[in-house]
């Protein structure tokens, strides 16, 4: 999709959650949803304004955005958001300390990065670095670890 | 002079100068890392001064600034690759000076540059804004409005290249703003039954979110392997500076105010302090040929301009609560999860902090000179050598944690992860994400203010436009707001009509 419809598509995504947003403050009291539909007005207004322009024909190079894409890499941003997304389930499931020694891992390795020994190394002093600072110095807790309980805090 | 006499024993606590020193090395690596920025770091870091002593927190906020912005010098002469956005014009004449051999010394400029315009900026700091606070007893709720909307339009339409975008993502923050207990009434607004929304989005959770998820999943999109070559970094032996510094007084002394005045206006920013610095100092000197092609003092009209930007952006952010820069917008809500509302109040109940962080202003400036010489300038060239590769989940994993050990609760993680999701759809499509902040910063202000003059006037709108001082906020948001359109009318005008 090139800049001009990309424009388009989200200047209508957002006119419709404004949409949304402006029927569900319909059982707001006026006082309470004065400010904030005052709000989704103006910023409609601004939508159909960038709209407007690039319905017009305002290109990419006019915009001054040089050979538009949306991803630089599709492919590497969908493992990065799914690995991190997998991350994250590991941090509420198993543990910060030990989904961060797989995840700090594995994305480096997914991406061709060949270097295990400075991986491991990095891995371990940053992991050290984050107990020093959030367990040891400051007492925070930490997720419920569940192959190492003592490193949570 | 004595409130500042009062913050010294403070600031100069061991806490707050492990903290200084270690925001300013902190910082300094940040800014030699292209892709990292010094707003991003204090994103990044934020949780992790919860637990902190506002004045630590501040001590190291402001390390983090000043050295991000000298940090971003050494790529840019080294390898002509910026490490911030203000560094661009760093390269105009670093870049040509590392060519000739000359890497070192450029450096050192660099460093003393961006050290004095620093402390230039900070001096401005601890005299104009005790000064302008006393301005801000004039202020009544109606003109406390207007001053949010003239510092959010003033963000919006001059920090992004498209004013459109950036007043529609100014729009997102306020709306963000208003998500929770309604303030008067008490009624929940845009909570959707969600029992995590009564109290309003975290401003942190949302900050991080949108300012350190982004970079870290673009440095993991570009999936850079390898860090720079050891070669390309090597720095040669250079002379001292001190035999050169009266040379460069009059470039410092221009750039440094040019800088500050710069600084004050809200959402301009370092990177046209910096233009506007070099080509001033072009302009006065009577070789303006030979700049771009490694004049000394091109290095030093850019990197001071640059950095007496820094505190003066902090000028408007505590006497009125609008920042001048998008890393004064980060600081600022700092100064909130603190609890330390801006204004004359901040000035008279916490004046230790308040009056500290402008003393840590100056002494992170000058610190700059201790680490800024050609050993450690060897050191910190060496981060970039680390692959970028490495830092992308280390950044989301620090995210992770920062934003957890807030409340002890995963919903926030997951909260940030939708909010990096925001950042980053925003920034493929040239929304600017300062103005977000600042209307999520600004929105509650806007509408207490906003309602508050409403209520005492039984719902006279025209309360609104009833003292001079309102009219003069409201005349600058209309200069600001339609500047954009002189400048487009300007340069249809300067464009030949085709035959």
């Amino acid at each position: 999709m090139g800049w001009r419809a990309t424009e388009l598509v989200t200047g209508a995504a957002i006119l419709a959650a404004l949409a949304f947003l402006w029927m569900q403050l319909a059982d707001t009291p006026a006082a309470a949803r004065m400010f904030p539909r005052s709000i989704i007005g103006v910023m409609a207004l601004l939508t159909c304004v960038m709209m407007v322009r690039s319905y017009a024909g305002r290109t990419a190079p006019a915009a001054g955005v040089e050979e538009w894409r949306f991803f630089k890499h599709a492919g590497r941003f969908g493992i990065s958001v799914g690995l991190f997304l997998v991350y994250l389930l590991g941090v509420s499931n198993i543990g910060y300390f030990a989904s961060s020694a797989v995840f700090l891992m594995v994305l480096p390795l997914v991406f061709g990065f060949d270097r295990p020994g400075m991986l491991g190394v990095t891995m371990l002093a940053f992991l050290t670095f984050i107990w020093v600072i959030f367990v040891m110095i400051f007492g925070r807790t930490l997720p419920a670890e569940l192959l190492f309980p003592a490193l949570g805090g | 002079m004595e409130p500042f006499l009062e913050a010294l024993p403070a600031v100069l606590a061991w806490e707050n100068l492990i903290a200084i020193i270690g925001g300013t090395i902190i910082g300094m690596v940040a800014g030699a890392l292209p892709g990292l920025t010094a707003t991003m770091t204090i994103a990044v870091l934020i949780p992790l001064t919860f637990s902190m002593e506002p004045l630590v927190a501040l001590g190291m906020m402001a390390g983090i600034y000043n050295g991000a912005m000298y940090g971003g010098a050494i790529p840019a002469i080294l390898l002509r690759i910026p490490g911030t956005p203000p560094s661009i014009v760093t390269t105009f004449d670093g870049h040509p000076m590392a060519n000739r051999g000359e890497a070192g010394y450029a450096l050192k400029i660099a460093c003393w540059s961006s050290a004095i315009g620093g402390a230039i900026s900070a001096i401005a700091l601890m005299t104009i804004a005790p000064q302008l606070v006393k301005v801000t007893l004039l202020f009544g709720p109606a003109e406390y409005f207007w001053v949010a909307v003239f510092g959010l339009s003033a963000i919006a339409v001059l920090l992004g290249a498209d004013p459109v975008k950036g007043l529609i993502s100014a729009c997102l923050g306020l709306l963000l703003s208003t998500v929770g207990l309604d303030i008067v009434t008490g009624h929940e607004r845009l909570t959707f039954d969600a029992l995590y929304l009564v109290d309003g989005l975290n401003l942190i959770v949302v900050l991080s979110g949108l300012y350190a998820i982004p970079p870290a999943l673009m440095m993991a999109e570009e999936a850079l392997k390898q860090g720079i070559a050891k070669e390309k970094i090597r720095l040669e032996k250079s002379p001292p500076i001190w035999r050169a510094l009266g040379t460069f007084w009059p470039t410092w002394t221009r750039s440094g105010l040019i800088g500050v005045f710069v600084g004050i206006l809200p959402g301009t920013g370092g990177s046209m302090a910096a233009f506007i610095s070099y080509n001033e100092a072009r302009r006065a000197d009577p070789d303006p040929e030979s700049f771009g092609k490694g004049n000394p003092k091109g290095v030093a009209a850019a990197e001071c301009g640059n950095n007496a930007d820094n505190a003066a952006a902090m000028i408007p952010a505590l006497t009125l609560g609008v920042p001048g820069s998008a890393v004064a917008a980060v600081i600022l809500a700092g100064l909130l999860v603190h609890g330390l509302q801006p204004g004359p109040q901040l000035f008279r109940d916490s004046a230790v902090i308040v009056y500290g962080f402008m003393i840590q202003m100056l002494l992170t400036s000058l610190l700059l000179i201790a680490f800024g010489g050609e050993a450690s300038a060897r050191i910190f060239a060496q981060v970039l050598r680390i692959p970028r590769l490495l830092l992308a989940p280390m950044i989301l994993a620090l995210s992770v944690i920062g934003i957890y050990t807030l409340n002890n609760t995963l919903t926030d993680v997951w909260v940030l992860l939708g909010f990096g999701m925001v950042g980053y759809v925003m920034d493929r499509l040239g929304f600017p994400l300062a103005p977000a902040i600042l209307g999520l910063i600004l929105g509650s202000l806007a509408e207490q203010q906003l309602r508050l003059t409403l209520l005492i006037h039984q719902n006279d709108i025209g309360a609104l436009f009833d003292s001079w001082l309102s009219w003069t906020i409201i005349g600058l948001t209309a200069a600001v707001l339609l500047y954009p359109v002189f400048r487009w009318a300007q340069a249809r005008r300067r464009t030949p009509e085709a035959p």
